[in-house]
């Protein structure tokens, strides 16, 4: 805390109306004894008869004094009366001193008479000058008043200086009241006058008090406990040895006690009187210190609970800080949230109408990605509102956000923009009331994707109907060629067989051969078209899935071969335990061809061999049908699995050339492949490969319409 | 017994003479009245159109249908005949060159008694009508006529 100037105690105030009174007075005294000199009045110059009478030169010398103190008291601004007070000061110094000098080197300079003639001089003692005791203190006085100023070492000096023509003014003083020759007369010269000493004293007293809160006299009025010891002892030490002195001189002048009984009672009375002074002094400072003791605890604990106060304010201030700081980053993450995430953002205002219905709604902001998404700029749209920035949008956008608002729940919607041209997703909710904030997703792209899909799906649907409808038209020509072709077969052959029944006596041997031909081969036909019909049943049924035990249905098939023909001698060799997944009952069909022809082609071998077995194909099992029969030339290999396309003639080997586009069909739909290898007369081998899939992932049904799982396939 | 009638609904000419001449063969000698299509023979069965005022309890013994029928679909025959009370129990037999699996299952679900194909050997026709004709008119007992 900066140290302030305590306010001037009234003390200060006091002495300096002392000061000034002084100064009042030594003018007047020394115009008074001027007034003596000029008027002849001698009470006037030796204030009782038989006093040494003063002399002239100290009453102007007072005068001058007491002007230049009053002129420095006044505390002029103007440097004028300054100046004027410094001259008067600096005239008193040179007389003094020339007076001094006079008495030393026993000068004459002549100015001791130049105011008045001096008549009344002793014999001996230079008329008009006054006394050297007298012009030490003037001298003093002069250089006191010359460097007054209130600057510190001005003070010291000035008031040191006063101090000192103050005692040698006492010293002579308290002689005349004591008839103390010596001490206001020095060895032969002239003793000092009365008034003289006095007024020497008082304007010693007045120039100490000219600044009393300078220099010597801080201690006396600061308020310091020294202040207020030295105020009080000060007066009774220096006035009561005085007065008692006095009194007890009186007394003893006037025949009451003789001397020794006069010092005694001197002494009591100055120890009880002094003592008095000191007891009371020391119960005021006890007081007083006990008073500052306690302001000082009440200070300390003020300071102590101001500290606390500080310290609690200070982790008020931290705890302030740290919310700051988490609040300035938490809105720096928000901001950067705001300012760096891909889904558009926006905050609008919702406008209601004279209804309150929501009519409209302002942008209040949009960050980044909103502007990206939708292509609007924040400057231009900022707010804006909605029907402002564009007209003759879908009033759906605004309907939707009035909605939050008005319900206060969160919405999710999806919709197109016509302004925009764009798709949306947006995320809806109330932050504040009348505000939406509004999270917005471009979706145009998986719309379109969406469009594009249903445009597909359509146009798949659109081809299964089609599909659909291809299927039923088969069926029905299917239906109608086993009906129609059939008919008239049935009448060719009938009525052939009636012919030759009926009227076999009007024929010859040849007309009924023919007849015969023409019911054979009207029966080729029907088994031609039954053919076609299971084919294309085949190419229409579902598969129904099983396990199906190959080699058990090989077996079946052979049994049935060797039923029909039990005249022939095949060696039949079947793996056992080959179990594949598929149809059943297409997977018969497949071996009743594969191994029908086999039986077939071995017909005309003397030891025909048939055999079914596994092999690996590709990683993948392949199933194989052997026989040691007609075989066929492999430049032909592409062929054999074309429908009605035969290698053999009907006559060497019967058949429809059906099976083979059968079995090929049936493979295929199973998602496996079929192929051959033979040599003409060295046997053929057919090997075929059911669902890769099932295979290789274990077993278990698998799509089958897969694509890709076809490596080779031959007839096609 | 040999009075009751067979009831041929057979549009195709030639079908119905082999038919004809296998029965006459099998010595099956009941009088085979041929509807040419699904109304006549229903009705004929009922007594409707042409057939208006026929005594019905005279109803045939056996019904031979071909599947595919002008007009009224061979299987729309015997379903209205077995939703008939005065009809249900008559054996009806489906007479087809269909090998149609659909046709098969639709055929006895709708209360054929059986379903023959017509194969084109004529031989083996003959001996199909035959053995028909056997089991229905022989093995058979007449059903019961309503009223009597």
């Amino acid at each position: 805390m900066p140290e302030t100037m305590p306010a001037p105690l009234p003390v200060v105030s006091r002495l300096r109306s002392l000061s000034r009174a002084a100064a009042v007075l030594a003018i007047l005294g020394g115009l008074l004894v001027l007034a003596g000199r000029a008027l002849d009045v001698a009470i006037l110059t030796n204030l009782f008869p038989g006093f040494t009478p003063m002399k002239a030169n100290p009453a102007p010398l007072s005068v001058l004094a007491g002007a230049s103190l009053w002129l420095l008291l006044a505390n002029h601004p103007q440097s004028t009366a300054r100046r004027i007070a410094r001259g008067f000061a600096f005239v008193i110094v040179v007389v003094g001193l020339l007076t001094l000098c006079e008495y030393v080197f026993g000068w004459d300079l002549g100015f001791d008479q130049l105011l008045f003639r001096d008549p009344q001089a002793l014999p001996g003692e230079p008329p008009g000058r006054m006394a050297p005791v007298t012009t030490v203190p003037f001298a003093c006085l002069g250089l006191a008043l010359l460097v007054l100023h209130e600057e510190r070492p001005h003070a010291l000096w000035a008031q040191s200086l006063a101090l000192m023509a103050t005692l040698l003014g006492l010293v002579p003083l308290v002689g005349h009241v004591f008839s103390a020759q010596p001490l206001y007369k020095i060895g032969p010269y002239m003793p000092i006058a009365v008034l003289p000493s006095f007024l020497i004293v008082m304007l010693g007293l007045g120039t100490l008090c000219a600044m009393p809160d300078r220099g010597l006299m801080t201690p006396l009025t600061s308020d310091s406990a020294g202040g207020t010891l030295g105020r009080r002892l000060l007066l009774p030490v220096a006035s009561v040895p005085l007065l008692l002195g006095f009194l007890v001189f009186l007394g003893e002048n006037l025949g009451l006690y003789d001397e020794p009984v006069s010092w005694a009672i001197l002494v009591v009375a100055c120890v009880v009187v002094l003592t008095a002074a000191v007891l009371e002094s020391a119960w005021t400072l006890h007081g007083v210190d006990l008073r500052r003791q306690r302001a000082e605890r009440e200070r300390e604990r003020l300071l102590a609970s101001l500290q606390e106060q500080a310290r609690e304010s200070q982790v008020q201030d931290e705890d302030l800080q740290a919310q700051q700081t988490a609040m300035r980053e938490s809105e720096e993450r928000y901001r950067s949230l705001f300012t760096a995430m891909t889904e558009g953002f926006a905050l609008h205002e919702i406008i209601y109408d004279d209804l309150g219905e929501p009519c409209d709604y302002r942008f209040l902001a949009i960050n980044p990605a909103f502007e990206r998404l939708t292509g609007m700029k924040r400057e231009d749209v900022v707010g804006k509102t909605h029907n402002e920035v564009l007209p003759g949008n879908d009033p759906y956008w605004v309907n939707a956000y009035g909605a939050v608002v008005l319900s206060g729940e969160p919405a999710e919607f999806e919709n197109y923009s016509p302004a925009l041209q764009k798709h949306y997703r947006v995320l809806a909710y109330r932050p504040a009331p009348r505000q939406i904030a509004v999270i917005v997703v471009d979706i145009t792209e998986r719309k379109q994707a969406e469009a594009e899909r249903e445009r597909l799906l359509g146009e798949v649907q659109r081809r299964a109907v089609e599909l659909d409808v291809a299927n039923k038209e088969i069926e029905a020509f299917s239906y109608s060629v086993s009906h129609d072709l059939r008919a008239p077969l049935r009448g060719i052959d009938g009525f052939s067989q009636a012919l030759l029944e009926d009227h076999a006596d009007k024929l010859d041997e040849v007309g009924r051969g023919y007849l015969q031909l023409v019911r054979s081969e009207s029966q080729r036909m029907a088994q031609l078209i039954d053919a076609l019909l299971a084919l294309s049943r085949i190419t229409r049924a579902g598969l129904h899935w099983a396990r199906v035990d190959l080699s058990a249905l090989a077996r079946e098939v052979a049994a049935d071969l060797q039923k029909a023909e039990p005249e022939r001698l095949v060696e039949f060799t079947i793996t056992p335990g080959l179990v594949a997944n598929g149809d059943g009952r297409l997977l018969q069909v497949v071996l009743e061809n594969l191994i029908g022809n086999a039986w077939k082609f071995t017909g005309k071998q003397a030891s025909a061999r048939v055999e079914f077995g596994e092999v690996r194909a590709q990683g993948m099992p392949a199933y194989f049908v052997r026989d040691n029969g007609a075989g066929f030339d492999m430049a032909y290999a592409g062929k054999l699995f074309g429908a009605f396309q035969r290698l053999h003639s009907q006559s060497e080997f019967a058949g429809t050339g059906i099976g083979l586009a059968s079995v090929q069909r049936i493979i295929h739909r199973h998602g496996g492949r079929i192929w051959a290898e033979g040599q003409a007369g060295m046997g053929a081998t057919f090997y075929f490969t059911l669902q890769m899939a099932t295979e290789v992932a274990g077993g278990g049904k698998a799509a089958t319409t897969k694509q890709g799982i076809r490596p080779f396939r031959v007839g096609t | 017994m040999g009075d009751k009638v067979i009831l041929l609904v057979e549009d195709n000419p030639v079908d119905v003479s082999i038919t004809q001449r296998a029965f006459k063969k099998a010595n099956i000698l009941n009088r085979v009245v041929v509807m040419q299509d699904g109304v006549e023979a229903l009705d004929y069965s009922f007594g409707g159109g042409v057939y208006a005022g026929r005594e019905l309890d005279d109803q045939p013994i056996l019904i031979l249908l071909d599947l595919k029928l002008p007009r009224v679909d061979g299987l729309e025959v015997p379903r209205r005949i077995r939703a008939d009370e005065r009809t249900k129990l008559l054996p009806a037999v489906i007479l087809t060159s269909s090998r149609e699996e659909a046709d098969v299952v639709a055929g006895y679900s709708l209360g054929a008694n059986s379903y023959v194909r017509k194969p084109v050997n004529s031989e083996e026709f003959a001996e199909a009508v035959r053995q028909l004709g056997l089991y229905w008119m022989i093995l058979n007992e007449d059903p019961p006529v309503r009223g009597g």
